[in-house]
């Protein structure tokens, strides 16, 4: 893939050279979600609720196991906590190297997109199919 | 507190207390936030997922390095490996004997296979949780109906690869490459086996005969073979730059239940005085003890491993790698096992003097304490004075929780080698022969242990000893080894690996 950072080497598809793997997209809704600014755990399964468009439901047990692989990564940090009505928020923020990784991936998403649109552009409406 | 709150936090002890403290406030509190008004009871999927929560943390899934996505790679090929056997099973060895209630479980794999290629993601976790439910339940039933059972190692092979599976699959969206691939390595899993019974069969012209020899090795080949691309993957992620690590613990999560797979028939093979036959029994420990070293040791190496992965070719990496140690975290940096802690020694030997103990107790038991037996005891007892015993107050439990392991364990023995019966054995130097083989893991434990310690004469001398008397248990079956062979290839492989540096790998094109 042109201009593709070398960091694109960590992701590869399981199966197949050259056929790139997306990160695991609860993954990529976490480090999305909290792209926009730091937020806690409740906070981040709402948001990853909305963007998948209700699809991706986060359950507790799911989401900590990976905010704790994600700080183990260092892709985010712990960043804060507040208590609200006797209830611990502790917050979460994205790093550098995690947004680096979300921008590469998001890169990666827009340009097969692209490529693919490209292709579609060429089809011919009612063609023959086999 | 609220009664939900009480609820939560008991669910919550299948997490370790260490991160219970650190997170548990905060999990409770998300739990809450969610949970809509009037709740007074855990939902059965959020049990499920907290449980699944708190095993992942004791088994170190998101802080030992590779794990999580070695998991997610080896999942699909255990997917491939309970279909695929099940269908073998079903159709090739099932209808060579009596009728077994195996088909039931099979059925149940190949339907959990189904739902995972055709059904929405949500249902490809409870499809294996089903099926793996159906085979722990069929030894249970199979006395009440007018079947058998199918042996144990259809049973613990199947639900080891269902676990994995269950492990490495989450509930989210995939692919049709993702559904596609499982079900195609299930087919090639079957035909492979069936191949391999038509092979065999024309090379030495034994008859198929049903669950036992020598389709055990048969499946066990086909397993092996599975292991094999693993670790050849592993090779080429490092030729390549790319993480190893994942495709070893992937290849290391599949060869732990393929290693039983065995052992190859060597009926014919001489016996060395009153050594038993390598079996059953001693493929399983000899092929579960280096699965769990070489297992150990990848998790262990771990220091090795931020150094390796940003020298993928890649500066922007260094930063995230560094940053893991920096984060501001409490929670997560205390489940991470410390290598060759000072615990490490007394273990090993406090638990080869338990087992030793345990050994000559039960042999005189059966007053069948022969020259090999009090052979073994004795090494075990020599290579634990070498080691070296910590203070009696941290030795003795634990040499006295492996004595009573030992017993137990060589009570199984006894049970399972005299055709199931509990009293009345009829040969008590055969079973304590048998017994005298469970000294495989206390041995290879040893063996490790010193392995790890600094090179000094003693650990040297205890690790010599370990390995020596492993040797003379096992090395005289070498034949019949099966698949723990490829298992110990594999590790020298795992190794080079390891030592491959990325940095040199990446300067072709």
């Amino acid at each position: 893939m042109p201009g593709a950072r070398p960091i694109d080497g960590i992701y590869r598809s399981p199966y197949l050279r050259g056929v790139t793997a997306p990160l695991q997209e609860p993954t990529f809704l976490i480090l999305s979600a909290l792209a926009a600014g730091p937020m806690h755990g409740y906070g981040v399964i709402q948001e990853v609720s909305a963007l998948s468009a209700g699809r991706v439901t986060l359950r507790p047990g799911t989401l900590y196991g990976a905010l704790d692989r994600l700080v183990e990564q260092g892709l985010v940090v712990q960043d804060g906590e507040e208590v609200v009505d006797g209830r611990l928020r502790r917050y979460y923020r994205l790093t550098d190297p995690g947004a680096d990784l979300l921008a590469v991936e998001v890169e990666r998403m827009a340009d097969n997109a692209k490529a693919a649109a490209a292709r579609l552009r060429r089809h011919v409406r009612g063609a023959a199919t086999t | 507190m609220s009664p939900l709150e009480r609820r939560y936090r008991r669910l919550l002890r299948s997490y370790p207390r260490s991160y219970r403290d650190a997170r548990g406030d905060e999990i409770v509190a998300t739990l809450l936030d969610l949970a809509p008004p009037g709740r007074t009871r855990p939902t059965a999927a959020d049990a499920a997922d907290l449980v699944e929560g708190g095993l992942r943390t004791r088994l170190g899934v998101a802080t030992v390095d590779g794990l999580a996505d070695g998991l997610h790679r080896a999942g699909p090929v255990a997917l491939a490996l309970t279909g695929g056997l099940s269908a073998f099973l079903w159709w090739r060895v099932e209808p060579l004997g009596p009728p077994t209630l195996g088909p039931v479980a099979y059925a149940a794999w190949l339907a959990a296979g189904v739902v995972a290629l055709l059904a929405p993601a949500r249902f490809t976790r409870p499809g294996l949780a089903g099926a793996l439910a159906v085979t722990a339940a069929v030894p249970a039933l199979a006395p009440l109906t007018a079947y058998d059972r199918p042996p144990l190692w259809v049973l613990m092979a199947l639900s080891v690869f269902g676990l994995v599976a269950l492990a490495g699959t989450d509930a989210f969206g995939r692919d049709a490459e993702r559904r596609a691939a499982p079900a195609l390595g299930a087919v090639a899993v079957a035909c492979g086996a069936d191949l391999v019974t038509h092979l065999w069969r024309g090379a030495s012209g034994h008859p198929h005969t049903g669950y036992y020899q020598p389709a055990v090795a048969q499946a066990g080949i086909v397993v092996a073979a599975a292991v094999a691309v693993l670790a050849f993957l592993a090779l080429y992620a490092a030729r390549r730059g790319e993480p190893a690590r994942p495709w070893l613990w992937a290849t290391l999560l599949i060869a732990l239940p393929g290693a039983w797979l065995g052992p190859f028939d060597a009926t014919g093979w001489r016996v060395a005085g009153e050594l038993p036959r390598f079996g059953r029994l001693a493929q399983v420990l000899l092929g579960t003890c280096l699965v769990v070293a070489a297992m150990a040791r990848l998790r262990t190496s771990r220091a090795a491993a931020p150094a390796a992965r940003p020298a993928a070719g890649n500066p922007q990496a260094v930063p995230a790698a560094k940053t893991r140690y920096a984060a501001p975290v409490t929670g997560t940096r205390h489940a991470v096992p410390s290598a060759g802690t000072p615990h490490a020694v007394p273990a090993a030997g406090a638990v080869l003097v338990g087992y030793a103990a345990g050994l000559l107790l039960f042999a005189w038991w059966l007053d069948a304490v022969t020259g090999h037996v009090a052979a073994t005891a004795a090494v075990c007892a020599g290579a634990a004075a070498l080691l070296g015993l910590p203070s009696p107050r941290r030795a003795l439990p634990v040499a006295a929780a492996a004595a009573a392991g030992t017993l137990a364990a060589a009570y199984a023995v006894g049970v399972y080698s005299n055709d199931w019966t509990a009293t009345g054995w009829g040969e008590p130097v055969r079973t304590a022969g048998l017994v005298a083989m469970l000294a495989v893991v206390p041995l290879a434990w040893g063996a490790y242990t010193a392995h790890r310690l600094p090179r000094r004469l003693p650990a040297l001398a205890a690790g010599l000893l370990c390995a020596a008397w492993l040797a003379w248990l096992t090395l005289p079956g070498l034949p019949a080894w099966g698949p723990v062979l490829p298992v110990l290839l594999a590790l020298p492989a795992a190794r080079a690996v390891l030592s491959i540096t990325p940095g040199r790998a990446r300067t072709g094109p």
